[in-house]
């Protein structure tokens, strides 16, 4: 097979990750976040709990407790020996790590949409449910965005650890052509490139889904005079 | 029958904030609930929406009854009934509380289609109210482009979406320009002459006497004075007096 092929196979594979990571993370991100605001306090101390381990723990130590431990535990509890594959452990693993600090990010992006937001739905007879749904969340979305995006952006990075627990990503491909050829400097300036290449489009992505969240801020009304407005952006702080 | 209001009473947390709060309200009238900052105005208009849920007495209000504290039934029924109620009673906050991300006319369209009109009806309901609100030129607008006065005319056209038969507002000229106050005074008496039962909290006297038709006055969580409009020119009691006078 052709260098050409095998590189955009791991780039592919290194999208496949940070994608699925980053929709996982999300999901689990906005589990974290609601729990921690949640008005059980065990629930919400148990997450802050969890979501500080995550934070206080180095990444590659996290991805090798996912991979190595869940096989471990899967063979205590079954005793069996169930070997997860690296794409779903890496997975896992780099979509916790995204979850814990995006999920403070949407913490705070939640707590700045005015209470009165809700209480206007409220009033109007509109059922909670739906009033999260669409009067929450997309607000909550616009505040959450930057930091989220910052995440991104280091999750795709993040994604060249799992290499060491032999995903064929991007990393792996350069490391493995450079020690063939012996020609380091070229291959993993490649790959370099490519991670260069996809950051910035993201960047480009992220600048326009930006633009689009605050389209209804256009007017100069909106800063100083809008009473149901605040223009706190709390989700830049987390990164 | 509009609204009757029985022994409600109300505390935050040891403090008292409403006392014993009885009144009557028939239907159609506009009653302006004048106080000092602090007696408790706010608290009390949000209980008529159930906002803010009472600690004990009873609410009659739009032909459905609750009383207080509710009992421990199914707690959803009680929610759905909250829910029922709101769609009858509407409310028009001091600070609008417009959604930003939506334009004018889908604030106005969320409440109704939610609750199962069709998108066409809501669109042409919407059109009227705005049409009736002199805002027909802002349906596709952001509500942040808006001034503080044209939102508050989306406020209260989003609140007549649902067709209530009681509107609430808190302090609806507070955020306002005193050259407005005047276009709020003419909407609210429209409002009056098509049959709508109104409660206005307000700070002002003069805003009150020209829409009034009952005033209630509160005292630190207490009704120290109501009665019909007459009573700004012949109030009752000290204490009133000395409001009026400020
Ligand atoms: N959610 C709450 N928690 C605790 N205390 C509250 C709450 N809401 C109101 N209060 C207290 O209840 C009292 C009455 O408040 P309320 O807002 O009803 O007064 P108001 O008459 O509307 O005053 P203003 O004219 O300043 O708006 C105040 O002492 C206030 O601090
Ligand atoms: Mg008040």
């Amino acid at each position: 097979m052709g260098l050409t092929t095998l590189f955009a196979e791991a780039t592919v594979m290194t999208l496949g990750l940070a994608l699925s990571s980053l929709v996982l993370g999300l999901l689990m991100a906005l589990a974290f976040s609601l729990a921690e605001l949640s008005r059980c306090k065990p629930l919400a101390l148990a997450t802050s709990t969890v979501v500080a381990i995550l934070r206080g723990l180095p990444e590659i130590l996290v991805v090798f407790f996912i991979y190595f431990g869940s096989t471990h535990a899967l063979f205590l509890l079954t005793d069996e020996f169930i070997e997860i594959s690296p794409f779903v452990a890496g997975t896992i693993a780099l979509s916790l790590i995204y979850s814990a600090y995006a999920s403070q990010t949407l913490r705070g992006a939640f707590m700045a949409v005015p209470k009165g937001q809700t209480e206007a739905a409220v009033a109007l007879g509109i059922s909670r449910f739906h009033c999260f749904f669409r009067i929450i969340l997309p607000q909550t979305w616009r505040h959450a965005l930057p930091g989220l995006g910052n995440q991104w952006l280091v999750l795709l990075k993040d994604t060249a650890l799992v290499a060491l627990i032999g995903v064929h990503d991007l990393l792996l491909q350069a490391r493995m052509t450079a020690a063939s050829t012996y020609e380091p400097f070229t291959w993993y300036g490649i790959a370099a490139l490519i991670y260069l290449a996809i950051t910035l489009v993201s960047q480009n992505i992220l600048e326009r889904m930006k633009s689009r969240s605050n389209r209804h801020l256009t007017s100069s009304h909106s800063v100083t005079e809008g009473p149901v407005e605040k223009t706190v952006s709390p989700g830049e702080a987390t990164a | 029958m509009g609204i009757a209001v029985q022994s409600l009473s109300k505390s935050f947390g040891g403090h008292q904030v409403l006392r014993d709060i009885s009144f009557s309200i028939s239907k159609g009238e506009t009653t302006v609930l004048l106080g000092s900052s602090g007696a408790g105005k706010s608290t009390l208009l949000r209980m008529l929406n159930l906002l803010e849920s009472p600690d004990q007495g009873s609410l009659h209000i739009a032909d459905m009854a609750f009383s207080f504290p509710q009992k421990k039934s199914p707690s959803s029924n009680a929610s759905t009934k909250a829910c029922q109620l709101r769609r009858k009673v509407g409310m028009v906050f001091q600070q609008y509380h417009l959604w930003p991300h939506m334009t004018v006319l889908e604030n106005l369209m969320e409440a109704p289609v939610q609750q199962g009109m069709s998108k066409a009806e809501a669109r042409d309901k919407a059109m009227g109210l705005l049409e009736r609100m002199g805002l027909p030129d802002k349906v596709n607008a952001w509500p942040s482009s808006l001034s503080g006065g044209q939102q508050q005319r989306v406020a209260i056209a989003r609140a007549l979406m649902l067709s209530p038969e009681v509107l609430l507002f808190d302090e609806p000229t507070a955020a306002l320009d005193p050259a407005i106050t005047n276009q709020v005074v003419e909407i609210i008496n429209e409002l009056q002459a098509s049959g709508i039962t109104m409660v206005v909290v307000t700070h002002e006297v003069d805003f009150a006497r020209k829409i009034a038709s009952r005033v209630v006055y509160l005292e630190n969580g207490e009704i120290v004075e109501q009665g019909t409009a007459e009573r700004f020119t012949a109030p009752q009691t000290g204490a009133f007096k000395r409001y009026l006078q400020h």
